[in-house]
């Protein structure tokens, strides 16, 4: 029987990351949707890194930096007890990173489609700025969150490389279900790398299906 | 249960009195480690947690902090090292490698393999990559003293796991790879096998190593304990390794 294990720890850290990922994006994207600062482009260009960037460089730097030999890894020793690499804590702050244009993207769209007239009328109307935010920017701005969170989610879900660099393929800690179909190939236990394989497929393509439908423009659905 | 204070993470999963052993495996012997691990565990109570990959890679993992109880290497340097260095506190060899030549091709089932390596031209063969992979690097040493004439295309697998994968999935008309992967299949194996290398220096002394970091964990020296049982060692012959004789290493 296959062991099912690795698709739920993969669920886990898709949900987790996905969370972290909507509260750490949202600034992110407000900031650069409305900023006219110099530094809008190179933040652009270095959140959009990890769409370019081989998961192995990306899984190489998190290597030595989360490293129990590094300042911040050797820190989170100090602190926790426990390393950082070859943990599922690891594993979440790499997903964190490289899953973070896939939510700032969309919500960079639907800020910028947006505009700012909404905001500041609230703001007019004496609304605080978060206030603002949260009852007239978020609601509107709704598709832009779905996206994000739906993206971030199935991006995640799909890892392979950076968790082969910093994981250690750990049952019930850091084997996610794509490491699990690579060992299964390698075990040549074909059997259950078909089952895992499906069950990702179909997952996938519900996840985009779920996506595509609920995003499709409203004139079409009328 | 006072140790289980340097354990924190491995409560969850545990019942009062077993421990969790994770034991860093070189692919090549993964099979029979997840023999012993369900007989150990059977007999003992522990609970067992397997990785594997190739030597190489495990060493690094270990060197970087990974939580490793036992590491059972495809060679003697990876544990002797660690036991130099502080990482590991006892090592010992649990079995002598051996390489055997494969062929799934149907076309070959009756003829010798070596044999039809030596006249192979332009025929793909998978090792272990040579770079991370003791076995790759027997290989290596093999095909360069028997297959010299022959014009190959040599692939590497991540491991010795992997290089039978090429073979298995046909992407490679021959491989070179531990006898315990052709064991595995050899019921319904479609083509050839040749008979285990069992000549120096393409055998593969092969040592296991108790971490330092298993500490207290009383499963982990148990589990080391174990490989070396009349019983487990006769499992290991089995599965096609020749037995390490005299056990050099000991701390």
């Amino acid at each position: 029987m296959t062991d099912l294990g690795p698709l739920f720890l993969s669920l886990k850290l898709a949900a987790v990351t996905m969370a972290i990922l909507l509260v750490v994006a949202t600034p992110v994207a407000w900031w650069l949707a409305n900023t006219r600062s110099a530094l809008k482009a190179p933040v652009q260009a270095i959140v959009a890194l990890p769409i370019v960037l081989p998961p192995t460089v990306l899984g190489f730097y998190f290597l030595v930096f989360l490293s129990p030999n590094s300042a911040l890894g050797g820190l989170w020793v100090d602190v926790t007890g426990s390393s950082l690499t070859f943990s599922f804590t690891g594993l979440v702050l790499a997903s964190i990173v490289y899953s973070l244009p896939f939510a700032v993207q969309p919500l960079l769209s639907a800020f910028e489609a947006l505009g700012r007239r909404e905001y500041e009328a609230a703001q007019t109307l004496g609304a605080s700025r978060l206030d603002a935010f949260a009852s007239v920017v978020a609601p509107l701005a709704l598709p832009g969150f779905l996206s994000a969170a739906v993206l971030s989610f199935a991006h995640t879900l799909g890892e392979f490389g950076v968790v082969l660099m910093v994981g250690g393929n750990i049952p019930g800690e850091t084997r996610t279900v794509s490491i699990a179909i690579y060992d299964h190939v390698e075990a040549l236990d074909y059997a259950s790398a078909h089952t895992l394989s499906l069950i990702l497929l179909v997952t996938a393509f519900a996840i985009l299906l779920a996506l595509f439908a609920l995003n499709r423009p409203r004139s079409a659905a009328a | 249960m006072f140790r289980c204070l340097a354990l924190p993470l491995a409560l969850a999963a545990t019942s009062a009195s077993a421990e969790s052993v994770t034991v860093a495996v070189a692919s090549n012997f993964a099979g029979p480690a997840r023999e012993i691990a369900q007989r150990f565990e059977a007999d003992t109570g522990h609970d067992v947690r397997i990785v594997t990959g190739s030597t190489g890679k495990l060493y690094a993992q270990i060197v970087a902090g990974a939580p490793f109880d036992v590491f059972l290497s495809a060679d003697e340097e990876a544990p002797e090292r660690l036991l130099r260095d502080g990482a590991a506190t006892q090592a010992s060899r649990y079995a002598l490698g051996v390489l055997i030549v494969v062929s799934a091709d149907a076309a070959l089932k009756d003829a010798s393999c070596v044999a039809a390596l030596q006249v192979a031209s332009g025929d793909t063969v998978a090792i272990a990559n040579p770079t991370t992979a003791p076995y790759g690097r027997a290989a290596t040493a093999f095909l360069r003293s028997y297959a010299r004439d022959a014009e190959l295309r040599v692939v590497h697998g991540d491991n010795v796991a992997q290089a039978m994968h090429f073979v298995v999935s046909g992407g490679a008309r021959f491989g070179l790879v531990g006898a315990a992967q052709y064991h595995a299949v050899r019921d319904e194996w479609p083509g050839c096998a040749s008979r285990p290398v069992s000549r120096k220096p393409y055998t593969i002394p092969q040592a296991a190593a108790l971490l330092e970091r298993a500490g207290g964990n009383a499963g982990a020296g148990a589990f080391f304990d174990y490989l070396f049982t009349a019983e487990v060692q006769s499992l290991i012959a089995d599965w096609g390794y020749e037995l390490p004789g005299t056990s050099p290493g000991d701390a």
